[in-house]
């Protein structure tokens, strides 16, 4: 009844007020979207387009199929660096996931300094990599860092000599990335033990087992979404890695620390290579995507089944 | 089947006194409930029998064993919890089981278990669905199977129907009492509903900002109830408390107490009967007179020619709340609203004098400085 009075009440001659009412909220999304729109996925088009042309300095629009393709997967540099970035990523992820989980669940057991300690922990996640890159090229050069202060404390012998080894370089990657996110991840998985009733802990306890089973088997299956996030966040930074190289390594010595970001700028803005540049730059795109769609298909599924 | 025993225990967080030192005797078989109000410390002491909370000070013993210093999983006692407290990752059956896996009991042994319990329990189609696809009342019945399977030496139940709609609240009450009936086990079971604590417990323990106030049979508890405290927390409704002075008349001691009659305000003698002479000293005094509603009724000469306890007078009717069975009759007694229970046939109208009978057989007696029963 009062719906009806108040519908009736408007007065018809303000149209233009009424429908910028009804479309505020569409209005202020629109430029945004619009950006989005042409700035993200219109560049993707174009770049994906640019890929299958013979652009050098600059973009041609002549179609010539696969032959960037084929010939970035000739090259030695590219295949390093889809190496590196398999290794990389999956040590990167597995180290910072294992290692940000123990630390949550240290930090779970009621530590009396655990604001500070979390501040600690959390601390690296608001530096740039730019920075972390540097600091650990200091601390891991051979002259300047861990090495020469063993050896200036005595230990003559000491080496370690990761950075300016070709083979070993990748893992100063690890490293570095490591300290940088894995009091991010602890962030996560404190945030989620929290929230575990602790009855479920007592209820366990009285079954008779022991505070590892009762992680194990009891607290971290439940944590199964927070380990998902954890690997999706850390597999783009890992695809994404292309500051923490140039900084920490410079994709040295040599070209064997490079990351297929880094091989993308390198030919894109360096060499004059569009092409090819946009030819690596797909293929990441499409290693981001192997990862990502089965995991919304299978979310998006879950959700229409439960 | 064991018996506990707590002795003087106490417990404190940092400056804060939760157990203000607690003695509980129990035997074999029995069944105890702790009452009290949110925030009294039940829950508290429940942990520390179980021993998933430290004793600040005090001992528990369990078959005349200290177990101050004992791990849980040692003690041989189950639990129910509030939340249930069920491991969602795992099938109904496993949580049931779960207990029964860590002590390395055979799966052969194991299934015939928990296979036992969930059909106790009528739960034993449901025993493969994870506890997020389970309604509250079968997620209690889970919490349940799981104690039950372990045929531990006592149980522990903390408010394990609280979440539960007042139906199924009351059939698993019944549940639980037949269960108890059955295992003859020791159970402790906290509650806050005091029917429940009235239906299931051999012996109430009221507790009240850490302390026991009394430690009896239901009966006990209520008809005898220690102070105010407890009679005001134990009966629906609660027990009305009337001013009252104690006076000595035609050699006869009683109370007397104003009230409004016929549209005069005068009071009333009632002589309390031969065995509560013992309250001499108390002539001249003030005291609290505590009357249950159903012992305060309309007058019935029959029954008074047979319970001397029976003690007649007339008062001015205020309020009317029929309930079917009984109509709740609300009176003014020396200053305080009083209730009566009086069969809907034998009512008077509001504003209208009408004559009552009270009980005094089973009327309290309170000092109202201590609260203390006298
Ligand atoms: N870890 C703790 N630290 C400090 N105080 C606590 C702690 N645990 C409980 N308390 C306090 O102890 C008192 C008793 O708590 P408890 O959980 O035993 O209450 P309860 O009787 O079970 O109440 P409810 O019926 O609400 O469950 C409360 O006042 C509570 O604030
Ligand atoms: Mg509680």
């Amino acid at each position: 009844m009062m719906s009806l009075m108040t519908q009736k009440t408007i007065p018809a001659k303000q149209p233009l007020s009424d429908w910028f009412r009804r479309n505020v909220a569409k209005l202020v999304v629109a430029p945004t979207f619009g950006l989005i729109i042409f700035f993200v996925y219109g560049f993707i088009a174009w770049t994906g387009y640019v890929s299958f042309t013979k652009s050098k300095m600059l973009p041609t629009y002549s179609f010539e199929g696969f032959y960037q393709y084929i010939r970035l997967w000739k090259m030695t540099p590219w295949n390093v660096a889809m190496e590196n970035l398999l290794v990389f990523g999956s040590l990167f992820i597995l180290i910072a996931i294992v290692l940000g989980c123990l630390l949550a669940i240290a930090l779970d057991q009621k530590v009396r300094a655990e604001g500070v300690l979390r501040t600690v922990y959390l601390y690296p996640m608001a530096i740039s990599f730019i920075i972390t890159g540097t600091a650990w090229k200091w601390i891991l050069n051979p002259g300047l860092g861990i090495q020469s202060l063993m050896q200036s404390w005595g230990w003559e012998s000491f080496a370690f000599d990761w950075l300016i080894n070709s083979e070993m370089a990748v893992y100063t990657l690890v490293i570095a990335a490591v300290w940088q996110s894995s009091g991010f991840v602890m962030a996560l998985f404190l945030a989620a033990l929290r929230g575990v009733d602790s009855e479920i802990i007592k209820a366990a306890y009285l079954d008779g087992a022991s505070l590892s089973r009762i992680y194990l088997v009891i607290i971290l299956p439940t944590l199964r979404p927070v380990f998902l996030s954890c690997f999706f966040i850390l597999t783009h930074m890992a695809v994404k890695s292309f500051d923490l190289v140039v900084a920490l390594t410079g994709g040295g010595p040599g070209y064997s620390t490079i990351m297929p970001a880094n091989f993308m700028y390198e030919m894109t803005f360096r060499r004059n290579q569009i092409g090819l540049g946009a030819a690596s730059a797909m293929m990441m795109l499409a290693t981001v995507m192997a990862i990502v769609i089965p995991y919304l298909y299978s979310e998006l599924r879950e959700k229409k089944n439960g | 089947m064991a018996s506990l025993s707590i002795q003087n225990v106490k417990k404190s967080y940092g400056a804060i006194e939760v157990l203000k030192g607690i003695d509980l005797d129990l035997e074999d078989g029995e069944f105890l409930v702790l009452l009290g109000p949110s925030g009294c410390g039940k829950s508290t002491l429940l942990n520390m029998i179980a021993g998933l909370d430290t004793i600040t000070d005090g001992e528990i013993l369990i078959d005349q064993n200290v177990v101050n210093d004992v791990h849980p999983k040692d003690r041989d006692i189950a639990m129910v919890f509030q939340s249930y407290a069920l491991y969602p990752n795992m099938s109904v059956a496993r949580n049931i089981g779960f207990g029964l896996e860590m002590r390395k009991v055979t799966k052969e042994d194991r299934e015939k278990r928990v296979d036992e319990a969930a059909r106790m329990l009528q739960i034993d189609h449901l025993s493969d669905r994870k506890p997020a696809q389970l309604s509250g009342g079968q997620r209690q019945r889970v919490a349940m199977g799981r104690a039950l399977v372990r045929d531990p030496e006592i149980f522990l139940f903390d408010e394990p129907l609280s979440n539960l709609d007042a139906k199924l609240r009351v059939e698993m009450r019944t549940e639980i009492k037949k269960l108890h009936q059955r295992l003859g086990t020791t159970m402790v079971y906290v509650t806050h509903d005091q029917i429940e604590a009235m239906t299931l417990a051999s012996r109430i323990a009221i507790l009240r900002e850490g302390e026991v106030q009394q430690f009896a049979s239901p009966q006990e508890v209520y008809e005898k109830p220690a102070n105010m405290y407890v009679a005001g927390f134990v009966g629906s409704p609660p027990m009305n408390f009337v001013p009252a002075a104690v006076v000595s008349e035609g050699g006869k001691l009683g109370v007397s107490i104003e009230r409004t009659a016929n549209g005069n305000r005068s009071s009333v003698f009632l002589a309390l009967p031969n065995d509560r002479q013992d309250i001499g000293d108390w002539v001249g005094r003030n005291v609290i007179l505590g009357i249950r509603p159903e012992t305060l009724t309309h007058r019935s000469d029959a029954e008074i020619s047979l319970n001397k306890g029976l003690q007649a007078f007339d008062c001015q009717v205020e309020v009317l709340e029929p309930t079917g069975a009984d109509t709740l009759t609300y009176i003014e007694l020396g200053g305080r609203e009083v209730i009566a229970r009086v069969n809907p046939y034998n009512t008077t109208e509001p504003g209208e004098t009408m004559a009552f009978m009270v009980d005094m057989g089973k009327a309290s007696l309170f000092d109202p400085k201590t609260e203390l029963r006298i």
